[in-house]
């Protein structure tokens, strides 16, 4: 791997600035095997390695990965409450529009 | 740098290589269910388990809003599942303008808002649009008619890429200003909401005026000059000496004389701080030129508010008055 390479911005810090989407992760992995013993490929995806392993096991954990990182949260916490009890975001006048709506949704057998 | 969202919007652009009118639909539906529904809540609409692992997101729009709203919601919706940060369920009701309240939602959904705004409208193209025109006006109406959004959506893009020196005020049948605004950099205030406007006189340095059709509603944009000619003065007076006759022929009490002088100098302090300051690659006709223009220009906004300014600024000497200030200010510069 070239200096140039390792300069390059990596894909969690592009993930994060928008410049690439999620998918697009696996274009990284390719050019990472053109030379895998340059760096570790954690490293190369601008990754620590518990952040690597997570997201391994489970890659729909990409977005909690850049969300502890963005909010300088440790991964274990986000990674937790996010599992536990995703957020409902409104406003405070349609909070319990919301519900009703995801109630009605799920007994309409519209949601996936 | 752009922000992120902008970023991404601007990604996926280029990935699927878009250009407006995009089809938004097929868009987010690569990357989430899309149900148009007639909803039993009044929203926008919803995204519904974002970033949940194993589900795959969906988005309902509420089928009886305008189909260029639904279209405007839909990209907001992508935002929504694109922007790794969104999670969870976000409702919506679309809504423009900020209105500060809740701020961890309003950052939601000011970034869902700026990811749709470039996606259906994308930076480069608008300022195309913009080029193409004189009349801001007709800009709107070129933007809302090919990236098919509504007259709102195309209005506060347009104003936001809009170079300084751009003002416009909604009105309605009775003259009340009811939405207004002026793109990044212009001087004058815009017009207060809520308040009669007499569109001929609002704005006496404005050196263009169009008058447009705005949905139901009027729509006047004033442009602004960033420099304007100094009017050669035979006048032998020096500028104080000037301001303190038109104070007498005023008929002005010594105390309101004294506050409206504190006034002045204070406007022109602050107009000659945005204007005068940078002189690198300027002549000094033109800073000059300049910093008449944005006196002008704040000059009429706080006269506007203070009936005893508005007798000073429009007597027939004031121009006399800033002219020489202006050329006496330039002189100690040098």
């Amino acid at each position: 791997m070239s200096n140039h390479n390792q300069e390059a911005p990596t894909f969690l810090n592009q993930y994060l600035n928008g410049e690439v989407l999620a998918e697009e992760i696996d274009d990284f992995i390719d050019v990472w095997h053109e030379d895998p013993h340059a760096q570790e490929i954690y490293e190369f995806l601008g990754m620590t390695e518990e952040e690597y392993s997570l997201w391994l096991r489970d890659p729909d954990m990409l977005p909690h990965i850049a969300r502890a990182r963005r909010e300088g949260l440790p991964l274990a916490v986000v990674v937790r409450t996010s599992l536990e009890s995703l957020p409902i975001a409104a406003r405070a006048a349609d909070a319990a529009k919301v519900r009703r709506l995801i109630k009605w949704l799920e007994s309409t057998g519209k949601l996936d | 740098m752009k922000r992120p969202e902008v970023n991404l919007a601007r990604r996926v652009i280029q990935k699927y290589q878009l250009a407006p009118p995009i089809d938004v639909h097929a868009l987010a539906s690569a990357y989430a269910t899309v149900q148009i529904l007639s909803l039993p809540v009044d929203l926008d609409g919803a995204s519904i388990n974002l970033k949940v692992p194993r589900r795959h997101p969906t988005i309902v729009l509420n089928h009886r809003r305008p189909p260029r709203r639904q279209r405007f919601t839909l990209a907001h919706e992508l935002g929504h599942v694109l922007i790794p940060w969104h999670i969870g369920t976000i409702a919506d009701d679309i809504d423009l303008a900020d209105d500060g309240q809740d701020r961890s939602y309003w950052n939601l959904e000011s970034e869902a808002n700026r990811f749709a705004a470039e996606l259906l409208m994308p930076d480069g193209w608008v300022k195309g649009q913009i080029s193409a025109r004189s009349n801001p006006g007709e800009m709107v109406e070129a933007v809302a008619e090919s990236a098919d959004v509504s007259s709102d959506a195309a209005l506060i893009r347009v104003n936001g890429l809009l170079s300084p020196g751009y003002i416009y005020a909604l009105i309605d049948s009775d003259g009340v200003v009811i939405s207004s605004g002026r793109s990044n950099g212009t001087l004058p205030n815009r017009p207060v909401w809520g308040r009669r406007l007499d569109e001929a006189t609002a704005f006496p340095s404005s050196d263009a005026l169009w008058r447009v059709r705005f949905r139901d509603v009027s729509c006047i944009w004033w442009h602004f000059p960033s420099a304007m000619n100094l009017r050669t003065s035979q006048d032998p007076r020096e500028w104080r000496q000037i301001m303190d006759d038109i104070f007498d022929v005023l008929d002005m009490d010594p105390s309101t004389a004294k506050k409206l002088e504190q006034t002045i100098s204070g406007v022109f302090g602050y107009a000659n701080s945005l204007a005068g300051k940078t002189t690198t690659g300027r002549t000094s006709t033109e800073v000059q030129e300049a910093v008449y223009a944005a006196s002008m220009q704040r000059f009429d906004s706080r006269a506007s508010e203070d009936p005893s300014l508005k007798a000073v600024v429009t007597h027939p000497d004031f121009s006399s008055y800033l002219t020489k200030r202006v050329l006496d200010l330039s002189k100690k510069k040098k």
